[in-house]
């Protein structure tokens, strides 16, 4: 088995083997290795010794992974990617190779990720941190497979996608799927608040008739605006958002669906 | 200013803002309106049946504060707000999808309040 220090040896080396970018001065990608963490994983793959993995996104982002064997055993922390409650689902709950809903919340989290474009800096604890360019390229598929994660485990919905760009994540969500129960996620006041909008607007089959294809209504309540979105055959969600990302959100409904 | 300057700002200032129009959600006719091209007459009622329609729906959830509504569909954006006071007075638009919408309702928010504190019109 490899000890700490051939790890970090082999991290040197392989620091030292690979080209610079010109992106804070040091990145790792060549040699046929598609992407900085693939190489760090592969290295960590090889070695078979259980360390924390670091990814930073952005200035306030960071996932912490714990990893053995080019696997990734549990989520030690997560910060800035998801709303509080979701992260409570997944850090220190041992992934699981079935669908359950910490798989759901991890897959959400990945796709998340997928659609940063801010660079990527990855720290071991014994490695030195590095970085990725903006556009590394750290597809969905690939970083669920560096992870251990079959993907997709579950087909990503719509409501998936879409709540994945969603900036800053919702804090309560009311998702109406047709083909199967809602889906409630956030502190139980703001759900019951959704709900009774919900219930109160016949949502969504009210709003269906109106629109039954693809829209979103709101309305503001205080600082807060509930808005609900239609979506063609995929069901009728509702959630809470705050200016300023009350356009955010209308934009990426437009670009994800309407474009 | 008058009111029809103070609408020709606002939608100067959001390009993505094809229609902005001042309304009596009562009487459901629009006073006042600056657009991008000469705007239909039913474009103007629609507007007004539409904002009527939001904030119904809003009512109808208990939100009966509720001032400002919006919905998206067929690639636009309908936004209403109306004054809390003065609740029939509102200023409707149909923007593009891409229109600084955080921005427009501050904006607009505070033309709506200048309207009212002139008296409407």
């Amino acid at each position: 088995m490899t000890g700490p220090d051939d790890l970090l040896r082999k991290l040197g080396a392989l620091s030292e083997a690979t080209a610079r970018f010109g992106v804070n001065g040091r990145v790792i990608s060549e040699n046929g290795l598609p992407s900085p963490v693939q190489a760090v994983l592969t290295e960590i793959g090889e070695t078979v010794l259980a360390q924390d993995l670091t990814f930073h996104f952005g200035e306030s982002g960071s996932l912490t992974l714990v990893v053995s064997g080019h696997r990734v055993l549990a989520l030690r922390d997560v910060q800035g990617l998801l709303m509080p409650s979701v992260a409570a689902q997944l850090v220190g709950k041992p992934l699981s190779p079935t669908p359950d809903p910490v798989q759901r919340a991890f897959l959400s989290l990945l796709m998340q990720i997928d659609l940063l474009t801010d660079p990527v800096e990855v720290a071991s604890e014994t490695g030195a941190p590095f970085a990725a360019p903006p556009g590394a390229g750290l597809g969905v598929e690939r970083l669920a497979a560096l992870v251990g994660v079959t993907y997709p485990v579950v087909p990503p919905s719509q409501f998936d996608r879409f709540r994945a760009v969603l900036q800053p994540a919702p804090s309560s969500w009311l998702e109406v799927p047709t083909d199967k129960d809602p889906i409630r996620t956030g502190p139980a006041p703001e759900v019951a608040r959704l709900e009774s909008v919900a219930e109160a607007l016949e949502f969504p089959s009210d709003w269906a008739k109106v629109s039954p294809k693809l829209s979103i209504i709101g309305h503001q309540s205080g600082r807060a605006f509930f808005i609900g979105a239609v979506i063609e055959k995929s069901g009728a969600l509702l959630w809470t958002i705050e200016p300023p990302h009350l356009g955010a959100a209308c934009r990426a409904f437009h670009k994800m669906f309407l474009a | 200013m008058g009111v029809e300057d103070e609408l020709g700002a606002l939608r100067a200032a959001f390009p993505g803002c094809s229609i902005i129009a001042f309304a009596d959600l009562e009487a459901r006719i629009v006073l006042v309106s600056s657009s991008a091209s000469t705007a239909r007459r039913d474009t103007l009622d629609g507007m007004c049946s539409s904002a009527v329609a939001m904030f119904a729906a809003a009512e109808r959830a208990g939100e009966h504060a509720a001032d400002t509504v919006l919905r998206s569909q067929n690639g636009s954006l309908e936004v209403a707000l109306r004054d809390p006071v003065r609740r029939d007075d509102a200023l409707c638009a149909i923007c593009a999808p891409e229109t600084d919408l955080d921005g427009y309702l501050l904006r607009a928010r505070a033309v709506l309040d200048a309207l009212a504190q002139e008296g409407g019109v």
